[in-house]
């Protein structure tokens, strides 16, 4: 059995707590320098069909407001009804939860879905990333280095059945 | 019931922030009014005093659906200030910009914002349950025209490569060329895009107005050329603020552009562009419009969407020559040197024609910016087109009549956020 072909992509902007799907990013790029697992910042969920086939498992970062104290950390397993009946706001209209809808209906959305966000403050042109979010974007960090490496090691070690 | 007043508080599936309030008395539209409340973005302001250099990179913050347009048409102004004429090769990767930018965003509009209006589907979500393929294929464009973007500008949304003068980095060969399956792939699935959206019932309806875009004599308009209206004018870009001004309306934060001398509104986009250089369009293209059923040039709104395919057709069958014949320059950026001047520039953006003017010092530095971007041409238009489209279908129903409206907005591609600058929809029947 093949090690599990992962994307991680991190969606944000330059602005403010929106840099910290791109910062997590920017993390895993170098901690997962020697996995199988791909690294890509996107500037808007939509870009996700640029990149989504042929991967088994997709993880997803992004900075998100609504979901508690400035810091919070939220992780979903898609399909996720909370995160469709949330409505969230996007460009053209084609926020996180229509794009992944629109690549199951399309038939191309990979079988596992993992979706981290923080919760973020400001999102303002000109301004870095809130004190708050420092230790939480660590944490996401870490928790999905550790997890895309247990998935790795347990499928090439074909003992799935104990990860 | 002799008042009505409908609301679509938030239109969808357009870009930027802004509402529709149509106010009807009996059968008579009272109001229309396009009220775009997203805040003044202020970009002109934020350009004076920068050094010329960082204009390209802020102006292709303006917009990530078409960053492209707004820098080069940037440079394009800057360079006719300072007196720099580029070389062929420069000029050829600069179309080639252009023809991943089109590509991308006329892609996203067809499929996931316009062709629902037509197959009787709210989102681009929903008709994917029944056209997969068809949703597939134009996800698979714009993922080309992206690449393309990546390849040549540094990344897909606002790139990082164009700069005054030229790029500062030429891709290698194998870089671009590499593209060459993907679009020879795109060019056939442009055709089929054309023909499936042509087939679409579109309603019988024209706009009383002029049509305007660049026009060139050699070549189908993206960065170069005068301004060419449908009642037969040729306009140097040099006289455009002579001829097309700005004004404000009490309800927009954007500015409405409309004929200087008439006050009269006009239409900016692909319907313009095609109709007015139809005999420059790349032979696939010129071919398949010919076939399409559509007399040009065209004043039916609601047809935008086959000249949208139609530029298609042509950014991918351009995009192929370039590709197929790319050399890189061997000097990728004209030098130049400071010194206080003037100069104008409009470029086609996917929904438009783009214009700006700057005033430099001799240190290099911008004392003024005027940016007049496709949207703001357009609305004028829109409301007038609204007038005229609404009584055709003022017995439907709230939600019917809504829906035929924000279509017809939908049709022009509208970025909000250029022009100021999302929509929300009311109407008042009285």
């Amino acid at each position: 059995m093949k090690p599990s072909r992962t994307l991680v992509v991190g969606v944000g902007s330059p602005h403010g707590d929106d840099q910290t799907g791109w910062i997590i990013a920017e993390l895993l790029t170098k901690e997962l320098e020697s996995s199988e697992a791909v690294v890509r910042r996107a500037k808007a969920p939509v870009e996700l069909f640029d990149w989504i086939d042929d991967f088994e498992r997709l993880v997803i970062c992004d900075a998100c407001q609504g979901l508690g104290s400035v810091g919070d950390v939220g992780h979903w397993k898609w399909p996720a009804e909370e995160l469709v009946a949330a409505g969230w706001s996007g460009t053209h209209d084609l926020p996180l939860p229509v794009i992944l809808q629109l690549a199951d209906r399309l038939g191309r959305l990979p079988p596992r879905v993992d979706i981290w966000s923080i919760e973020g403050a400001v999102a303002k042109p000109l301004t870095g990333l809130s004190p708050e979010l420092q230790a939480s974007v660590s944490t996401v960090v870490r928790q999905i280095y550790a997890d895309i490496v247990r998935d790795q090691t347990c499928t090439s070690n074909h003992s799935s059945e104990h990860c | 019931m002799t008042e009505r007043t409908i609301k679509v508080r938030a239109m969808t599936r357009v870009e930027g922030e802004g509402g529709l309030y149509v106010k009807l008395n009996r059968d008579v539209v009272e109001d229309v009014r396009l009220e775009i409340y997203e805040p003044p973005r202020l970009f002109e302001a934020l350009l004076r005093g920068r050094m010329l250099e960082d204009v390209p990179d802020i102006t292709a913050r303006i917009c990530g659906i078409c960053p492209v347009a707004y820098q080069m048409s940037s440079v394009h102004a800057l360079e006719a200030a300072l007196g720099v004429t580029t070389s062929p090769e420069i000029r050829r990767l600069r179309r080639l910009l252009y023809c991943g930018e089109w590509i991308e965003s006329h892609a996203l509009h067809i499929y996931l914002l316009n062709a629902p209006d037509f197959v009787g589907f709210d989102s681009g979500l929903d008709m994917a349950s029944r056209f997969p393929a068809e949703v597939n294929r134009g996800l698979r464009m714009k993922k080309y025209g992206n690449r393309l973007l990546e390849i040549l500008g540094g990344r897909a949304i606002h790139p990082v490569n164009v700069a005054v003068g030229g790029f500062y980095r030429a891709p290698r060969r194998e870089a671009l060329q590499q593209l060459i399956p993907d679009f020879e792939w795109g060019l056939q699935a442009a055709i089929e895009t054309t023909r499936w959206v042509a087939g679409f019932a579109f309603p019988n309806f024209a706009c009383d107005t002029q049509l305007v875009s660049l026009s060139h004599p050699d070549e189908y308009p993206m960065n170069e050329g005068h301004i060419a209206t449908t009642a037969g004018e040729s306009i140097p870009v040099g006289s455009y603020q002579y001829e097309f001004e700005e004004r404000h309306v009490p309800h927009s934060t954007a500015l409405h552009s409309v004929r200087r001398q008439t006050g009269d509104s006009y239409l900016v986009g692909p319907l313009a562009r095609v109709s007015l250089n139809l005999d420059r369009l790349s032979p696939t293209a010129r071919q398949t419009a010919g076939e399409v059923g559509i007399t040009w040039p065209c004043f039916n709104p609601f047809q935008s969407i086959v000249a949208r395919g139609l530029e298609l057709i042509h950014a991918f069958e351009e995009g192929l020559d370039i590709l197929r014949t790319y050399d890189p320059p061997r000097q990728p950026r004209i030098e130049y040197t400071y010194k206080a001047a003037s100069g104008c520039a409009a470029t086609e953006a996917p929904r438009g024609t783009i214009y700006q003017h700057y005033t430099i010092d001799e240190e290099g530095k911008v004392v003024q910016a005027v940016i007049i971007p496709p949207t703001s041409q357009n609305q004028a238009q829109i409301e007038i087109d609204l007038r005229a489209w609404v009584p055709r279908v003022i017995h439907e129903t709230e939600a019917v009549l809504s829906r035929q409206c924000e279509n017809l907005v939908r049709c022009y591609d509208p970025c909000i956020s250029c022009s100021t600058h999302f929509l929300k929809l009311r109407i008042e029947r009285t």
